[in-house]
């Protein structure tokens, strides 16, 4: 299930993502970067990491979440698979990740993302829900 | 979007944006590319220098080379000067990867002596040199190290082995930018760092053997040290995750100081402050660590790709001639001086995907290059050329003496990778006589020679103008890719 769609960036690679949620933006926006970054395959959830993530506004929390996914990965070897949203608002992002520690044997990567970037960032908000567009540098 | 209309020609390679486009443009865009350039450019990087042109204390123009493309913030392949006292610094302008650059070395080998060692040699570079995602370095690093890297760039590695006092001499900056202070560099991007030291990379991160296929101009071409027919190597690396991370971590904290000093952006990614306010400071510190760091681990590169050499050729790196012939950084900020409008100034330069082409005389050069001028090295895409070019004198008055720094994607990665699609890209190398190992699946795919403009044209801009010269051009012979 696929709830993003790839940009057309010369250079880098961008994400759209929508959601009826708050919440689903940055779910939905996590998976795709995963599915840049990786293979898809079966990640395990035996392995859970609470995140919590404060920022000026809801479009910094969104680039400093998925960055700080980005930290845990090449750190810590850290494979997410899952995510749980405690707490969201403008401000602070309390999420709950399990998944895995990375096995080059099962897990197949694709792409090393550099960061989430700031640029034209904007989440908005219309009748369906929110929508917003991530370019990542790649 | 009106900017590509809004272009007025001066001359066959120079095109003015005017400062009357957009309400908060503080300069003018200078953009160097020929027609056929021009035309297949998108609307968004020229949107770019446009938004470029509204930092505060920018000087001249907002400057864009032939290679640019759409970058995040910034146009890649931009460069932005800033006076010093009203002026500011950007974490963009300058992009994740710090000190992304390239480094040239010679050899005293020819195509006879490498043609039946060329998949030996290939083989063995790649399956010894850490390259791909998510590779570690061999070189282990602890704390205490991992801070000098910081502070002496790669002059911690020739101290430590690694490399000749020649190798400094002939790194831009001698290999250490001043100023560099690891205690600005948080404690995540030195993790980051740690595991990479020494690590090619991925992405259009490459190691590449050429052959020097043609000569424009013998008697430079003899200072650089090469002639037609000889064996050349270019490494092509940065700073690895700390110098993404130091971005990262910088972009967030002038992110929030911006509204503090005043300033109004047309987008985020441009996020400034003056570079003399604390944030900015913090800044330059951090990043010239960073840039250090990526000089370090070019330095450690060009040691294992000797080591791998006198291997395969059962000689040492002496007695192969090779020698390294300089090392471009183009992604970085420094602090130069220029002469605006008939005074010398100190000012802050700016080169995302741009490569620094100092004039003969300046004083910034080595001996050796003193009375030619600064070798420039732009690489190609992995099937077509690459070049040695000349910085020129033209560059110091009209461009903060900087010049492109490779050929510039035309093709986003996922459009790459469907034009590949059923097609054998190894082959197809192979049949251009470039041995390629790749470690990610899709790099080959969205390597595409054709996903890059055709380096050609980039060069003939640079060259036309006046902006560098043409010294030699190099032909792939093999390649390793992250």
């Amino acid at each position: 299930m696929k709830n993003y769609e790839l940009i057309e960036h010369t250079a880098d690679i961008g994400i759209r993502i929508s959601g009826k949620r708050k919440e689903d933006i940055f779910i939905n926006a996590a998976y795709a970067m995963l599915d840049i970054m990786v293979e898809s395959c079966a990640i395990d959830s035996k392995l859970k990491h609470s995140l919590f993530v404060k920022a000026a506004d809801i479009e910094e929390l969104l680039v400093c979440f998925l960055n700080e996914l980005i930290y845990l990965f090449v750190s810590k070897e850290f494979l997410p698979a899952k995510f749980k949203i405690i707490k969201v608002n403008s401000k602070c992002l309390s999420v709950e990740v399990s998944g895995e520690k990375f096995n080059p044997k099962r897990h197949k990567l694709k792409t090393e993302i550099k960061a989430a970037t700031y640029h034209n960032l904007r989440i908005e908000k219309n009748t369906a829900g929110y929508q917003t567009e991530v370019i990542f540098d790649v | 979007m009106a900017e590509k209309k809004s272009l007025e020609k001066i001359d066959d390679y120079r095109w003015r944006i005017p400062e009357s486009l957009a309400p908060g443009m503080r300069v003018p865009g200078l953009v160097y590319a020929n027609e056929k350039l021009l035309q297949a450019m998108e609307e968004e990087p020229l949107k770019q220098v446009v938004n470029v042109a509204h930092l505060p204390g920018i000087v001249n123009y907002s400057l864009a080379m032939p290679d640019i493309h759409w970058g995040y913030g910034f146009a890649i392949g931009g460069v932005a000067a800033v006076d010093i006292e009203d002026g500011v610094i950007s974490p963009g302008g300058i992009g994740y990867d710090i000190n992304c650059g390239v480094r040239m070395l010679r050899t005293n080998l020819r195509e006879k002596d490498i043609k039946d060692k060329m998949r030996l040699l290939i083989e063995t570079l790649f399956s010894r040199i850490p390259s791909g995602v998510g590779s570690r370095g061999k070189l282990k690093l602890n704390r205490r190290e991992g801070a000098e890297v910081l502070h002496k760039g790669a002059q911690w590695m020739v101290e430590r082995g690694y490399g000749t006092a020649e190798d400094i001499e002939f790194t831009e900056e001698k290999g250490r930018l001043a100023g560099a202070d690891s205690t600005k560099v948080s404690q995540r991007a030195m993790e980051r760092g740690a595991k990479q030291q020494g690590t090619l990379g991925s992405g259009n991160h490459f190691l590449e053997v050429q052959i020097v296929e043609e000569i424009y101009e013998p008697e430079i071409a003899r200072v650089f040290g090469i002639e037609k027919g000889a064996i050349t190597v270019m490494i092509h690396s940065g700073s690895r995750g700390l110098g993404y991370q130091v971005c990262d971590d910088y972009l967030r904290i002038i992110g929030g100081a911006v509204h503090k000093y005043g300033i109004e952006l047309p987008d985020r990614q441009l996020a400034c402050v003056p570079i003399n306010s604390p944030e900015g400071k913090d800044y330059f510190a951090a990043m010239a660590a960073a840039a250090n760091y990526a000089w370090a681990n070019r330095q450690y590169l060009l040691h294992l790709t000797r080591e791998i050499f006198a291997n395969v050729f059962d000689a040492t790196p002496g007695e192969l001639g090779m020698g390294l012939i300089y090392d471009v950084a183009h992604n970085i900020g420094k602090f130069e001086e220029h002469t605006v409008g008939g005074t010398k100034k100190k000012l802050f330069i700016h080169r995302k995907g741009a490569t620094r082409a100092f004039p003969p005389g300046h004083p910034e050069l080595p001996v050796r290059y003193k009375a030619c001028g600064q070798p420039v090295i732009i690489p190609g895409d992995m099937g077509r050329a690459s070049y040695l070019l000349v910085g020129t004198e033209v560059a110091m008055t009209e461009t903060f003496g900087s010049t492109c720094h490779g050929a510039g994607r035309v093709m986003s990665r996922t459009r790459a990778i469907k034009a590949a699609k059923g097609r054998a890209i190894h082959q197809e190398m192979e049949k251009k006589g470039v041995v390629v190992r790749t470690e990610g699946r899709n790099t080959l795919a969205e390597e595409l020679p054709e996903a890059y403009k055709d380096i050609n044209d980039v060069i003939d801009v640079v060259h036309q103008a006046g902006i560098s010269r043409r010294v030699a051009k190099m032909k792939p012979l093999g390649v390793i890719k992250g």
